[in-house]
């Protein structure tokens, strides 16, 4: 699974209906809790919504074949500053928001410190991978493994750590631990860098890292 | 085998190579020549997949019907170490080996040329002797196969390529120089539709679509997209009573002046439809009309995603990178009413949007090359929209085929 898959995934996951996110920025109507935020607060995350799903937008038209040329005349779709502006904008929100990450961690100040060194690399080259970006990619990955369902062993639908564990008991042992390499290459080829999720599939809630 | 015989092998051989015709030929001659009893002429399906192979012809025909998958198998399992068979002509196997119910005590295995920018070759053949007595294979009758099979390459299969690959890269270039070359910003919509006149309808059905995208950047509120429907009777796309009702709803919501104020809005009704529409257009992108009705589609996304952020912001935000400036909006007082429609749209445009969104992520995500499991692993949470039909994946002991 590539990067463009999982801004995606992220794509998918934003203010899905009837989550915190659309209760609060959006007017949901299951709750109360948009008439606590101030409009301004609103208006601001519709701006960044729509500069994030312009993104995603340009990465379908890449997709399908219909991107336009970009001149002075005719400017991109969205910049690729904005377009980064957007997506720190829109995860710092989705961890404090939906993962109820505390809002005292200013996950989009962190991030973006690492902007100035790296940003130009990341925007002109698109193989280039390091922190900033493979960071963002390492989450939305292991958001995304912990949120698996699927048909696997037995048949059977549920989640990923489900199958885990259920392998791990069909191999006889209760504390068998068993180690993932979810490798972010691309072009058939591994990637230096992998997101390894090690699971102690005990029975207990699983831990990831990267 | 001493000096005399291997001389006049080569002779024999190269007085042979001149007369490769086919595949048939190939492995009738090679059968002859080199003494083998069965002869498999193995093909690569994949350029970038050492494992992904096909027997391509066998020899004699009586064997046809008699070889399994699993003699595939067992004929590349010997020797086949992935990356490592560079500038090798071939091997010849130790000890016998079981194919097709018989025992063959010696074989070898010759590769053709490598295809270019790959290691692997894109033909491999196997020869196979019942008398295991007599000489053995040795590596002179695999380079001997291995020129047989680059005399075949050469004159049978190379030229074929050749052409298709030209062929292909001259419709590419075509394509190319006539539509995003070719697709002047500044040029009328008139003047488009007479230069495109004789283009194929699939030509012209894009061009119509990029000019359209410059025109809606160009100009916050046009209409061009009048011009994408009038052309669907102009050109051969076919099929307007069946598809122009959605067309027209998208049309219609294209050309509103401004999506956020206007008072219908984007109306639930008419992303249901979308909806159901979208189904079978993303099943299928390079079916020609599903792949026009998405480029429509993500226009009129496009447009309306623009329109929402350039009135939400209420000012060209392109260039800044500064997002606190955004908390403060010029004139919030001229907003403050439009915001609760701000969000309505932005509310029906996530529903189109994710409705994409997820359709191209369970059909493969974002990479041509489609990967199985992609189709299989899912949010629980996207479990309400779209269908999956995929199979199972096989259990984690399975052996990787």
């Amino acid at each position: 699974m590539g990067r463009g898959s999982l801004r995606l995934y992220l794509a998918q996951e934003i203010v899905r209906p009837d989550s915190r996110l659309e209760q609060l920025y959006l007017d949901g109507e299951k709750t109360d809790e948009h008439r606590n935020a101030p409009p301004e607060l609103k208006r601001t995350f519709v701006v960044n919504l729509s500069r994030f799903m312009l993104s995603i937008v340009a990465r379908l038209e890449e997709h399908f074949d219909i991107k336009t040329r970009a001149t002075e005349t005719n400017p991109p779709v969205i910049s690729l500053n904005e377009e980064l502006d957007s997506l720190l904008y829109i995860v710092d929100r989705f961890v404090h928001v939906e993962l109820e990450v505390e809002e005292q961690i200013n996950i989009k100040q962190h991030l973006g410190r690492q902007l100035d060194s790296e940003v130009q690399h990341y925007l002109t080259r698109p193989r280039y991978r390091d922190h900033l970006l493979h960071v963002i990619d390492v989450f939305l990955l292991g958001h995304l493994l912990l949120n698996t369902e699927l048909r696997w062993l037995e048949e059977r639908k549920m989640s990923l750590i489900k199958h885990l564990e259920l392998a791990a008991a069909k191999r006889g042992g209760d504390h068998q631990p068993m180690l993932i390499a979810v490798l972010t290459g691309t072009v058939g080829r591994a990637s230096k860098r992998s997101l390894i999720v090690r699971f102690t599939v005990s029975g207990r809630v699983p831990c990831s890292g990267a | 085998m001493n000096q005399a015989k291997f001389e006049k092998l080569s002779r024999t051989l190269l007085d042979l190579i001149y007369r490769i015709k086919d595949k048939e030929h190939l492995l009738r001659v090679s059968f002859g020549l080199l003494g083998a009893d069965l002869a498999v002429l193995v093909r690569r399906t994949s350029a970038e997949e050492s494992g992904q192979v096909t027997i391509h012809h066998v020899y004699p025909a009586e064997y046809k019907g008699r070889l399994q998958d699993s003699d595939l198998h067992a004929l590349r399992e010997w020797y086949d170490s992935g990356d490592s068979l560079r500038d090798i002509d071939g091997f010849a196997k130790e000890g016998p080996i079981q194919i097709a119910g018989e025992e063959f005590p010696d074989a070898l295995v010759a590769f053709g040329a490598r295809i270019s920018d790959n290691r692997c070759s894109l033909h491999e053949m196997f020869l196979l002797k019942k008398r295991g007595d007599e000489e053995f294979y040795r590596s002179y009758h695999c380079w001997a196969a291995a020129k047989l099979i680059c005399a075949f390459e050469s004159h049978c299969v190379l030229p074929k390529l050749t052409r298709q690959r030209d062929t292909l890269s001259n419709l590419k270039e075509e394509y190319a120089a006539s539509l995003s070359d070719e697709v002047l910003q500044d040029e009328s919509w008139n003047d488009l539709k007479k230069r495109m006149k004789d283009r194929p309808p699939d030509i012209q059905w894009r061009s119509y679509t990029i000019w359209t995208g410059y025109q809606v950047r160009k100009k916050k509120g046009a209409k061009p997209a009048e011009k994408i429907g009038s052309a669907l009777t102009d050109t051969e796309i076919g099929d307007p009573p069946d598809h122009m009702k959605i067309l027209s709803d998208v049309i219609e919501f294209l050309t509103k002046d401004f999506c956020v104020l206007a008072d219908s809005g984007y109306s639930k009704e008419l992303y249901k439809k979308l909806e159901k529409k979208l189904g079978s257009v993303i099943d299928n992108p390079r079916q020609d009309k599903n792949r026009m009705w998405l480029q429509m589609i993500l226009i009129a996304l496009e447009h309306a995603w623009r329109n929402l952020r350039y009135d939400v912001s209420n000012r060209r935000i392109e260039h800044s990178f500064d997002s606190e400036s955004h908390e403060k909006p010029q004139s919030p007082d001229s907003h403050a009413g439009n915001l609760s429609k701000a969000i309505e749209t932005a509310r029906d445009l996530l529903c189109l949007t994710r409705g994409i969104v997820i359709h191209v992520l369970v059909s493969g995500g974002l990479t041509k090359k489609k990967r199985r499991t992609a189709k299989l692993v899912r949010s629980p949470k996207t479990s309400g929209i779209g269908t999956r039909k995929s199979p199972p994946l096989s259990g984690p002991g399975d052996r990787k085929t």
